[in-house]
Formats: C-alpha cells, structure tokens, sequence
C-alpha cells in the first residue's frame, strides 16, 4: 500500500502543483497569501502528503516561499509581469539575432542545426525528457545571443532569463508546443543561412512571442 | 563645528567633485586607467576624504571609473565598442517604451514635454549639465508611462552607461539643436497618438545621437 501511495504521488503532485502554479499566475491566491497544507487538502480531496511534496516543488521553482512557522507564502507573478518580460525579451534577443547574422561562424551553425535535430527527436519520440530539452534550448538561444559580440545584450539577457525560471517548467512539458518549437528553430537557422538580418530578427520575435502565447493559454486553461 | 554641519554640505559636495572628475574625464585631461588616489585628490582640491569617497562612487555608478580591491579608483576605457553596444540596445529598448507609453500619456504629461521642450530651445547659462538633466527628464516623462515596470528598470539601469556617452552629444550646439527638432516632432506624433511614427522617431532620434556621438568620440580620440 505505501509503494503504491508512493508511485501513485508523483503525477499527483504535479498535477497539483499545476493546479496552484496556474492559480498563482491567475491571481486566484494573492501576493503574499498563505498555502495552508490541511484547507488545500481539504478544497482537493487529497491526502496532504503530495501536498507537501507539491508546495516544495513550486518552491524550488520560485512560486511560494516556505517560510518556518508560517507555512507556504505566495510570491507574486502576474500575468502582466510575464507580458512585460516576454516584451523585452523579444524585443532584445530578436536584437540579438540581428547583430548575429554578421559574426555566426559556420561552428556555430552547425550546432543550431544539430540542437534543432535534437530537438526534433525529442519531440517525436519522447516528449516528457524535459530537462535534455530545456538544456539544449538554453544552449541554442545562448549561440546567437553570443554571436551578437554584444557583451552587455548577453548581460542583460542572462539576468532576464532568471525571471524565467519559475515558467520553464511550464513551456517544455508540452509534446505540441516542441514541436512547434522545432519548426520555428528552422525558420531561424534559415535566416542565418541567408544571412538575412531582418528575418532573423523577425523570427526570433515571432518564436519568443510563439511560446508566451502558448503558455498564456495553457495557464488560462488550467 | 558639529557632525550636522558636514552632513549638511556632503551630498551636493561630492556631487561637485564629480562634476569635476567627470568633465576632466570627457575632456582627457584624467585619462583611460588612471588610478584616483583619494588622498591626492583629498590635497589637490583641499576637502576631507568623505566627500571624495562619495563622489567615486558616484562616477563608478555611472561607469566612469572602476573600483578595483587594492588598487582603488581607476578610469574606464570607453571604446567605441561600448558605444555601438549600449546604443544599439537603447535604439531597440526606448521605441518600444515610447510606443507602449502612447496610450498612457495625459495631457499633463505632453504639456510638461512642451515645457522642456522650450527650456532645452532657449538654452542654459547653467551649461551642459542643464541640458543634459532636462533631456533627460524629457526623455523619462514617456518612459515612465510605457506601463512595464521591468522595461523601466531596465532602461534607468542603462541610462547610468549612456550618461558617460550622452555627455558628447550637449557638448556643441549642433546637435543640440537637432535635438530639439526631433523633440518636437515626437511631441506631435505623441499628441496624434501615432504609435507607429512615435516608435520610429524615437528610433532614429537616438540612432541620430548615436551617430553624432561617434563623430565627436573619434574627434577626442584622434587627438590623443
């Protein structure tokens, strides 16, 4: 009975983990407000046990902040705030595509080819290996934000993403949003091929813009 | 003399050391890796360590000097690479903040830009360091409405590196009076609600001061 409990609590948890994540971005609990283990039980109909598995795992991604003698506290983030990051992040990593067309090496192509072809295996056959996909997304983004040579964008982008954290969860876990991901991978590797600055700023836009609005929704569904 | 006394002067003090050290970097009579000793300075201009202190770290909050541990205060090198790399991302942040603050803006806000507007036109016995604030509030009263608390951060962050560049482009009357030009042309798009124009003003006016600050960056450089 307890190893069944035990292999049943880990899609649970996260099931239920998904349910206050998305609570939180919705705003349904405030900034600042206490997750009570026993009224959470309570409102889900679940023993407490995934719970407290589920309130660690939000905590590690940013979403509440495990206070001693208090309990689960919820660190705001609003849908707006999301907005207004996802703005900038467009704006600038499409910047960065564009001071990148000049300075890409044929190395480093060859890598963004290699990623997307990654990626694209991992989409097909195995979707729920996230954090290989998480990594190489990283990786990938990382190669023409470098190729900028625009230290101080590299900066600002690195400092940026940290807000991102607590969302990447969220994004990758879904076989249809790296699928779509791939395709939109191509299209910017397209642009450095021809080395096309506007189109590759265009579709670094685009494919920024492409994952918010996928995640929008999928909060607002939830 | 009490403790208040001093306190009393010490903020716009340091304020004027700065100033000092500032306006000798720009000129290139402090140069590139210099060491600032404070208790040099201290002698050289005749006021206690305090106020120096403060005034270096005034000028390493704006990236004028680096304070390095065991060396002390040393002037930055402000290539010409550091231009192109601050103004290309103040070329793609600040359309986007004037574009989003077209909806936000009040009248208040348009008449204030007015106001400036005019004060930047009749110029200042005051100087550089006058223009420079009043652009610089001009250029806030839009940032501050686009309605993206991050975006703003972001671009205060930045404004401490461009006030190291922008120093250039108040230095002679040219451009200054360009500058008042495309202030005005973005007053009007701001008061037709034309995003579209607005974002591209702001983007060529800055892509203009980043041009004119080039010119004047090689004319100091080349003399050394």
């Amino acid at each position: 009975m307890s190893q069944e409990v035990f292999i049943e609590s880990k899609p649970l948890r996260e099931k239920i983990a998904d349910k206050i994540r998305a609570d939180i971005i919705k705003g349904v609990y405030r900034n600042g407000e206490r997750l009570v283990e026993p009224t959470l039980a309570k409102n889900l109909g679940i023993s407490r046990t995934p719970i407290r598995e589920a309130l660690r795992q939000l905590e590690s991604e940013g979403f509440i902040e495990i206070v001693p003698r208090r309990g689960a506290i919820v660190k705001e983030l609003t849908i707006k705030d999301i907005d207004d990051l996802y703005a900038i992040k467009a704006n600038l990593e499409g910047l960065a595509a564009r001071q990148a067309v000049v300075n890409m090496t044929e190395d480093q192509l060859e890598t963004l080819i290699n990623i997307n072809k990654k990626f694209r295996d991992i989409a097909e056959k195995n979707p729920s290996v996230t954090d290989e996909y998480l990594k190489d997304n990283i990786d990938f983004h990382n190669i023409f934000i470098a190729a900028s040579g625009n230290e101080k964008l590299f900066d600002i982008l690195d400092s940026l993403s940290k807000n991102f954290q607590r969302l990447k969860t969220m994004l990758v876990s879904d076989a249809g949003r790296a699928a779509l991901a791939v395709v939109e991978h191509k299209k910017i590797i397209d642009a450095f091929v021809s080395k096309d600055p506007d189109l590759a700023e265009k579709s670094v836009r685009n494919h920024i813009i492409s994952g918010w609005e996928f995640l929008k929704d999928k909060i607002n569904s939830n | 003399m009490g403790v208040k006394d001093i306190n009393i002067d010490n903020t716009p003090l340091s304020e004027k050391i700065a100033l000092t050290i500032r306006n000798n970097i720009i000129k290139g009579i402090i140069k590139p890796g210099e060491r600032l000793v404070e208790p040099k300075l201290s002698e050289m201009m005749g006021i206690s360590r305090t106020p120096i202190r403060e005034a270096l770290r005034l000028l390493e909050m704006e990236g004028f000097i680096e304070i390095i541990p065991r060396r002390g205060a040393v002037v930055t090198t402000l290539t010409r690479k550091d231009i192109d790399d601050i103004f290309v991302i103040k070329m793609n942040l600040e359309p986007l903040a004037s574009k989003l603050a077209v909806s936000f803006l009040e009248k208040s806000d348009i008449d204030k830009m007015k106001e400036l507007a005019v004060k930047m036109a009749v110029g200042s016995s005051k100087g550089v360091t006058q223009l420079i604030n009043w652009n610089y509030d001009f250029h806030n009263l839009f940032i501050y409405k686009c309605n993206n608390e991050r975006l703003i951060k972001m671009l205060e962050g930045l404004q401490q590196q461009f006030k190291r560049a922008t120093v250039y482009s108040f230095t002679t009357e040219g451009r200054t009076r360009k500058v008042n030009e495309e202030h005005d042309k973005l007053i009007a798009a701001f008061e037709a609600k034309d995003e579209k124009s607005v974002e591209e003003i702001v983007e060529t006016h800055v892509y203009n001061g980043w041009q004119f600050i080039r010119t004047q960056f090689e004319e100091v450089h080349t003399h050394e």
